[in-house]
């Protein structure tokens, strides 16, 4: 015999990793479960930072712009962010935790394409829940606003829609964060702390001495949200569209830097 | 076809794996033995491609396993039942292998059929006691019915009944033509399942032989001529053909190293007429903790990078 045919000249391709990934997530009760926690908890956030801005702003709700209750609101889909990043950290980090990253990788051995099912399937459950939450919040906002019997705010107002928009961007990005993150520390709580320190460097940030933020600061993701957002602070905005790729090569650099390590660590 | 060349696996100061040369043949049922912290697990992890080799290869039908096309379809592993999420179902562990492999649903009804699991197939994988994650791990193992089948310690934690469950099915899949690599550090437990056994101690190679053969090596037989005067002739045949002989009373010899049958031919060749040819029952197990005592230490070997 002198040539020898593969037995098998196709196998399995991508598809088949973010099938198999798509079945570990549905298969279990913690990730869905908090996939339901991050909605649930986002839109009673929501209620609670709206009816307490007379609290916490000083001002009674009569005395607001309608615009500023809403936006109050929207900063539920920040608590789900905080939720959806356990969700990410978890869906890596648990393969470490229970030892099925040793079954995973023997299924699996290209393991680039186990990083990028779960990115995937990431991205998709938490735009998923980020978007309802997001249309959920704007009308927890104007219920509220009406429940106070005040004129509701106008939901096609573009500010507020790119804010929501923006806003639905966080819980995605960090989400993504947080596994990259799981990956390379091989643990949930590794992810965890990443992503939540990412999330709060921008306020660590503007504690340096003004030149040294001014360079720092809007290489953050933050910034990159922020103007994307609508809501940067002078020394964080860019144009939306420069914002979009730093977000981008953020991501890029996060996948690939965990991609190499999973080739080159043995599992 | 498992072939090893030179397999080496350091890990910073501790050679695990050192320069290990073999093949796993299909058809037979091949052990894998060494006493524990020998470098089974590390071989194996090494075959599957979860560990690289720091030199050396070691392939899966010609390829190393990162290379297969469909790896599922050529080779089944099961090292560690431990490792399962706890909170899935038995037939959700294997619906996501099958989803990876790119193997259809049907197949895992087959396999948990076929392992005897499908009645608990429902169950969380944290309900289940290690025999049958053992079964469940082998029915991931089955999935791609693949040709080479791979098991680390797969009787641990058995009761008997699962011990003879595994057994007789190593016994077919090798029947059926595959090659099965078994591991173990109990020759005892090899003893009744395996036709070969690779035999490694602090990562290196021991022996790797038919088992009738390591059978009969660690024999020692009583042989005696019938004519006194003849043993010492008798003895430096035996001797030519690679057995340690002792000498005993009455011209009595103590033979290690040659089958008995081979002694009686070794005879009949010199015209020797014999008075016994006793075959002294003597376990595998003790060939084989002769076999893995000279190299062994007490710790592990370790050399240190100057």
């Amino acid at each position: 015999m002198t040539t020898t045919l593969a037995a098998h000249p196709t196998g399995p391709g991508p598809r088949a990793a973010l099938r198999a990934e798509h079945t570990k997530f549905w298969s279990v009760r913690t990730l869905p479960g908090l996939a339901v926690t991050a909605l649930v908890t986002a839109v009673v956030m929501a209620l609670l930072f709206a009816v307490s801005l007379p609290i916490t702003q000083g001002t009674a709700i009569a005395d607001l712009a309608p615009t500023t209750v809403v936006e109050a609101a929207l900063v539920g889909v920040d608590v789900a962010a905080v939720v959806l990043i356990v969700l990410g950290a978890l869906f890596m980090g648990s393969e470490y935790s229970s030892g099925l990253a040793q079954p995973t990788f023997i299924s699996t051995p290209r393991r680039g394409r186990v990083l990028l099912a779960k990115a995937a399937v990431t991205v998709v459950v938490a735009a998923g829940v980020a978007l309802a939450v997001a249309a959920l919040c704007l009308l927890v906002g104007q219920a509220v606003l009406l429940g106070s019997d005040l004129p509701g705010a106008d939901l096609g107002d573009p500010g507020l829609l790119r804010l929501a928009a923006g806003s639905v961007l966080v819980p995605v990005f960090y989400a993504l964060i947080a596994l990259v993150a799981a990956t390379l520390t091989r643990s949930t709580g590794g992810g965890i702390v990443a992503a939540l320190v990412l999330l709060a460097l921008p306020t660590v940030l503007g504690w340096l001495p003004g030149p040294l933020a001014a360079v720092l600061v809007p290489a953050l993701p933050a910034a990159a949200l922020h103007s994307i957002s609508g809501t940067a602070a002078p020394v964080e905005a860019s144009p939306a569209g420069a914002a979009a790729v730093l977000l981008l090569v953020w991501v890029a650099a996060g996948l690939g830097a965990a991609a190499l390590r999973l080739r080159a660590r043995d599992a | 076809m498992i072939s090893a060349r030179g397999l080496t696996k350091r890990y910073s100061e501790v050679l695990a794996v050192d320069g290990l040369s073999f093949d796993v043949t299909p058809g037979a049922v091949t052990g894998f033995l060494g006493p524990n912290g020998s470098g089974k697990s590390t071989t194996m992890r090494m075959i599957l491609g979860l560990d690289a080799p720091t030199s050396g290869s070691v392939t899966v039908n010609g390829h190393p396993y990162r290379e297969l096309v469909a790896p599922a379809r050529e080779i089944g592993a099961l090292l560690d039942p431990r490792c399962m999420h706890p909170g899935r179902t038995a037939r959700a562990h294997l619906r996501w292998m099958a989803d990876a492999a790119g193997i259809g649903r049907r197949r895992v009804e087959e396999v948990l059929e076929l392992v005897g699991v499908a009645a608990a197939a429902d169950r969380r994988v944290d309900t289940f006691s290690l025999g049958m994650r053992q079964r469940l791990g082998i029915a991931g193992a089955l999935l791609g019915e693949p040709g080479v089948l791979l098991l680390d310690e797969p009787l641990n934690g058995l009761d008997p009944e699962g011990i003879r469950w595994i057994r007789s099915l190593l016994r077919e899949l090798a029947a059926g033509g595959r090659t099965v690599f078994v591991s173990s550090h109990l020759m005892n437990e090899m003893e009744e399942t395996a036709d070969r056994v690779v035999i490694i101690n602090s990562g290196r190679l021991v022996e790797a032989l038919e088992i009738s053969e390591l059978r009969s090596r660690g024999i020692a037989v009583r042989v005696g001529a019938a004519d006194p005067a003849q043993a010492s002739v008798l003895a430096e045949a035996l001797c030519r053909a690679g057995a340690t002989v002792a000498g005993g009373p009455a011209g009595g010899l103590t033979v290690r190293g040659v089958a008995p049958e081979r002694i009686g031919r070794l005879a009949l060749e010199h015209r020797i007429a014999l008075r016994e040819l006793t075959p002294q029952t003597h376990r595998l197990e003790e060939s084989f903790l002769e076999l893995t005592a000279d190299a062994s230490a007490p710790t592990a070997r370790t050399e240190h990078l100057v």
